[in-house]
């Protein structure tokens, strides 16, 4: 057991990070609008847009409560946290739902709370474990042994998730420990090894890995006038529709695409379509505007981190939003290709909102007991 | 080791800004520079999917004459448009003005649960607590809503805010729209969800929806194929009908593709030839504009129409058994005489193929108009219509197909049976001479011969010819009871009386047989048998019980020499394209009935109608030799009512084609029934075209005939 170091003396109300904790308010507020626009044609909207509410609430008071906790604990609560998200995982092979719907078993349904799926807090505890971990290793305390132990704990809850299958989850993971590792330090000629030997095993994932409907989804990314109502159909659909709302856009509840349903899962993955359509160049903008003015808020925390567990902690949250935010717009407006990931405080969706706003909560301890600018020199 | 990290923050610092800015570029290019364009091109291209409903198959008599048909109908449909709760139900009112304006109707469920003036809950829960609770549940939004529907009067004043509809419109007009907001509702119309407004609306209402268009937006027409009926009375029992699918058939039927505004066959052939004549289907994408109007058809999977059903039926000889039924039975009310309460009101003819098995002519009258159940739940005449047809106080029960049905007590036409059983197993010879002295004791029960009843004397010595001519009962009591039950049960169930013939169509009745089994059964006090019931038994009488398709096949059966057919309605299924899909191949069971003993019966068959005593002579002139059998069974309501008619027969006698049998209830006499047999054959050799009866006054001499 290692002691762990608390940050003395910090004022909580003075140093909380209003900036980034305002910023992510008002993007979910402003996700709150345009869902309730998403779900107007739906029978029963005032069912998804309750959920939605009550999650950004609990979600916000979760941020608040986790920041206030010293994130040099989770160095210890991290652990048993992990051990749990692991045990849930295993637990979500045996009696996992959603096989018929996603094609994964991926959700566990509990009585009265509902259903969540164990792999969102599995992205909290395995960025808790790699952080301390990456700690002692760039702090060279007994390397060799910790670098096996970083490879093992970031691959058992990976080796699970794709067991489910959900190999969109795993990718995720693993953005989040390429940005920890990148930040760690690693030698450039290490990246270029292992991206050389990336791009040498594609052919193998291609004809060995790759189920077609992903494969269909890679081609219709490359070439979008191929089969026009199949994989390319969403594309297409949701390029004109963002398009169609030109500068100004529709106005709010008063997108053609948007109210007919021509993009399909308007109100979860293709949610920037309904930003596109009805608030125009200008509310598209803006919300990518704010995404990065959050991204890069949370990389000067991370840069000016009391210590690297406080870095890491910070990198690997934000590199899950920041990938989630890239690959979800990405896809809406054709420069990635399509995936099944929802965008970060805006897409409907209960359990992500959660994890997103305790993210944001580990964020925030962080950002509280970070370094302040005039201390520079006393370090 | 701490400014490599920082230097590494500010390259994905740089990469975020870069991606940013590739991001707002990529904004610029949709919705700046080429947004005009995506915006009208989108606006044109909204993609839908609309089903296309397959056409029904026909079923066409054995000549490919039509008797139902699909003809395309016009349909109204909607989606739901995006507009405010005032303009939509304004919208409405016009749609449904101009609806009524034509004499067409419209969807209008509303009404099986809420009517107004004066205002009332419909017939699908007034009479009942439950469904009443049950539907006004799903019709609040809140628990306290329930409330608010105490009455029907309050429930309409519920419905009417939950729909918005301003307090400028009259009841009337708030009902009609009323009914269609509520069809929107549990259909589930939505954006991409077409409902149905109205089906098989006239050219006029089309055409006036069309000319307004911009008026109606989220509306559309289009054709759909409707059920029709050729000439429907006349086979009415046979095709069956179709009706909308219910709650219930939907929930089981729904995963073969079967949709809530399907129509399923309900009877007859259009329930037994369902899975044929069902057609697959099609769906289409097509490009709309936001208006509803087609602008681009993206493709799909083409209707694929349900298969034609080729019937043995023969159209011509239907309505000839059809006519001829009608004519007999009003005939016989209208002459009186001995034991004629004038009350004849029904019956049956089976003509049927000998040689296949195949049905020829199936008639029960009276007969209905399948065309009543195509019309909607708010046509009130024909819902009233359908609802007399299925009133127990109707007597004459018009729904029920009596040629498969309806038992009959069979008489004696059940003679050669006990003939069969005699020659084959109770040591008789066809010249064998029995005595019938008028009146004689079998079994320790005195029998007496209806002509001594009718004081016109007894048979005296008879053998088999005369005994079955004059349809002596003394002859068959005393050879009966001689051969025993057992025998003659098991030669008439090999003759499948008292059996499922398997006949192609649904809910055929079995019937009884009086044997010992079926005693011991239904009579818990006195299930001994005894002499005198074999005696009973072998004249056709006691618990024998049977339906004409039954009798028709033990007719047609005697007459090949003992190949025990199938009988079947369905000769062929044919495909759009012209191939066939299934053929009915004639199968058959070959009894072991000896061809001496057929041919030692016949002459007494053939005597029935050519001899000088016999009971249906003089009515077959000028056809082919007929052998037939006339039957009087007494009912036991002799009291009240007449007794029933039976008559069956085969032609020609020395090369058989076609067995015929005719029921009429309450008909008097069996002679009564050989008419409309003649009527058949006649049509059926072509002899006569001008069919017709005035030899009647000679038959009538004849009153002790049977």
């Amino acid at each position: 057991m290692y002691f762990v170091e608390k940050t003395k003396g910090i004022n909580a109300a003075k140093q909380f990070d209003y900036f980034l904790f305002i910023s992510v308010l008002l993007l979910s507020i402003f996700g709150i609008i345009v869902l309730s626009s998403a779900t107007l044609t739906f029978a029963n909207p005032m069912k998804s847009m309750t959920t939605q509410v009550v999650s950004l609430v609990v979600g916000a008071v979760l941020a608040i409560i986790v920041s206030s906790i010293d994130y040099k604990d989770f160095k210890v609560l991290g652990v048993i946290l992990y051990i749990i998200s692991i045990a849930l995982l295993v637990l979500v092979l045996f009696m996992g739902k959603g096989e018929n719907t996603w094609g994964s078993r991926s959700w566990l349904v509990v009585p009265v709370f509902g259903q969540f799926q164990p792999s969102e807090i599995a992205k909290i505890t395995f960025v808790m474990t790699s952080s301390m971990f990456l700690e002692r290793i760039v702090e060279g305390t007994n390397k060799v042994n910790n670098m096996i132990k970083f490879v093992l704990y970031a691959a058992l809850p990976i080796g699970l998730i794709l067991l489910q299958p959900d190999t969109g989850t795993a990718i995720v993971f693993m953005v989040m420990l390429l940005a920890m590792v990148y930040v760690a330090g690693i030698p450039y000629k290490y990246i270029w090894i292992s991206g050389g030997a990336f791009l040498a095993s594609l052919p193998i994932f291609w004809f060995f890995v790759l189920k077609k409907y992903q494969k269909d989804r890679i081609l219709a990314y490359i070439f979008p006038q191929f089969d026009p109502k199949g994989g390319g159909y969403q594309v297409r659909a949701s390029k004109w529709t963002i398009g169609s709302g030109q500068i100004f856009g529709k106005g709010l509840y008063e997108g053609i695409q948007t109210q007919n349903s021509m993009v399909p899962e308007k109100q979860t993955d293709f949610i920037f379509t309904v930003i596109g359509e009805e608030l125009g160049f200008i509310g598209a903008v803006s919300v990518i505007l704010v995404i990065f003015i959050i991204l890069l808020r949370c990389l000067y925390i991370a840069r000016n981190s009391r210590d690297p567990y406080g870095s890491f902690l910070v990198v690997g949250m934000s590199s899950m939003l920041a990938f989630h935010f890239i690959e979800n717009i990405g896809m809406c407006i054709g420069l990635t290709p399509v995936t099944g990931i929802p965008l970060p405080f805006i897409s409907l969706g209960g359990s992500s909102m959660v994890t997103n706003y305790i993210a944001i909560g580990i964020i925030l301890s962080v950002s509280m007991r970070r370094k302040r600018t005039i201390f520079n020199n006393m370090q | 080791m701490l400014e490599k990290l920082k230097d590494r923050y500010v390259i994905i610092s740089i990469s975020f800004i870069l991606i940013a800015a590739l991001m707002v570029a990529k904004l610029v290019d949709l919705q700046v520079i080429n947004g005009k364009k995506n915006d009208q091109e989108s606006q044109l291209k909204l993609v839908r999917e609309r089903s296309i409903v397959a056409k029904r198959g026909d079923i066409v008599d054995r000549n490919g004459i039509p008797i139902a048909v699909s003809r395309l109908g016009f349909t109204v449909q909607m989606i739901k448009a995006k507009m405010k709760d005032d303009q939509l139900n304004e919208m409405l009112l016009k749609l449904v003005n101009i609806i009524e304006k034509n004499n067409d109707t419209y969807y209008k469920s509303l009404s099986k649960y809420l009517m107004i003036n004066p205002a009332a809950f419909g017939s699908s829960i007034a009479n009942s607590q439950k469904e009443l609770e049950k539907w006004k549940k799903e019709m609040a939004i809140k628990p306290s809503d329930v409330e608010q529907m105490s009455s029907p009067e309050n429930t309409f004043k519920y419905m009417r805010s939950k729909f918005k509809i301003a307090e400028s419109y009259s009841d009337e007009d708030a009902y009609k729209i009323m009914c269609i907001r509520y069809e929107m509702l549990i259909r589930g119309c939505t954006n991409i969800n077409p409902i149905y407004v109205a089906k098989d609306v006239s050219r006029e209402s089309v055409a006036e929806i069309e000319e307004r268009h911009d008026e109606f937006p989220g509306v559309t027409t289009s054709t759909e194929p409707v059920r029709r009926y050729v000439d429907a009375q006349t086979e009415a029992h046979v095709i069956g009908y179709v009706r909308g699918i219910s709650g219930e058939e939907y929930n089981n039927l729904k995963d073969e593709g079967y949709k809530m505004t399907d129509v399923i066959g309900k009877s007859g052939i259009e329930l037994a030839a369902e899975k044929y004549l069902k057609g697959k289907d099609g769906l289409k994408t097509i490009e709309e504009d936001r208006w509803g109007k087609q602008t681009g058809e993206l493709g799909g999977n083409p209707a694929i129409p349900g298969n034609d059903v080729v019937l043995t039926l023969d159209t011509k000889l239907q309505k000839v058994a059809m006519e001829s039924l009608k004519r007999e039975v009003e005939n016989i009310r209208a002459k009186g005489g001995k034991g004629n309460w004038g009350d004849a009101n029904a019956g049956a003819a089976v003509a049927i193929d000998v040689n296949s098995g195949e049905v020829l002519a199936m008639a029960s009258y009276p007969s209905y108009d399948p065309s009543a159940f195509l019309e909607g739940a708010d046509n009130k005449e024909a819902q009233k219509y359908i609802a007399s047809l299925f009133d127990p106080k109707n007597e004459d029960r018009p729904a029920l197909n009596r040629a498969v049905q309806g038992t009959y007590i069979p008489g004696s036409i059940f003679k050669p049976i006990t003939a069969v059983a005699g020659l084959e197993d109770g040591g008789y010879s066809p010249e064998s001479i029995i005595y019938d002295p008028g009146s004689k004791v079998i079994a320790d029960w005195k029998f007496t011969c209806l002509e001594v009843k009718l004081g016109l004397g007894a048979h005296g010595p008879l053998k088999l010819d005369r005994a079955m001519a004059t349809s002596c009962n003394i002859y068959f009591h005393e050879m009966g009871y001689n051969t025993g039950i057992d025998n003659i049960d098991k030669w008439a169930k090999r003759f499948g009386l008292g059996e499922l013939t398997g006949i192609d169509i649904p809910n055929e009745a079995k019937g009884t047989r009086a044997n010992k089994e079926y005693k011991k059964k239904a009579f818990k006090d006195d299930k001994d048998w005894y002499g005198a019931n074999t005696a009973m038994a072998a004249i056709g009488q006691l618990y024998h019980s049977f339906t004409p398709i039954q009798l028709a096949n033990y007719m047609s059966t005697f007459a090949n020499g003992g190949k025990k057919y199938k009988p079947h309605l369905i000769k062929r299924v044919v495909k759009y394209d012209g191939s066939t899909v299934m053929e009915a191949t004639p199968e058959y069971e070959q009894l072991p009935v000896k061809p001496e003993t057929i041919n030692a019966i016949k002459p007494g068959l053939i005597a029935v109608t050519e001899g000088a005593e016999g009971t249906a002579k003089d009515i077959f002139k000028g056809l082919p030799t007929v052998a037939g059998k006339t039957g009087t069974p007494e009912t036991g309501n002799e009291a009240k009512h007449s007794s029933n008619a039976l008559f069956i027969c085969y032609a020609p006698a020395d090369n058989p084609k076609i067995a015929v049998v005719v029921v009429i209830e309450r008909g008097v006499w069996g002679a009564n029934a050989a008419p409309v047999a003649r009527d058949i054959l006649s049509e059926y050799f072509d002899l006569n075209k001008t069919s017709n009866v005035d030899d009647r006054a000679k038959i009538d001499e004849v009153v002790f005939t049977r």
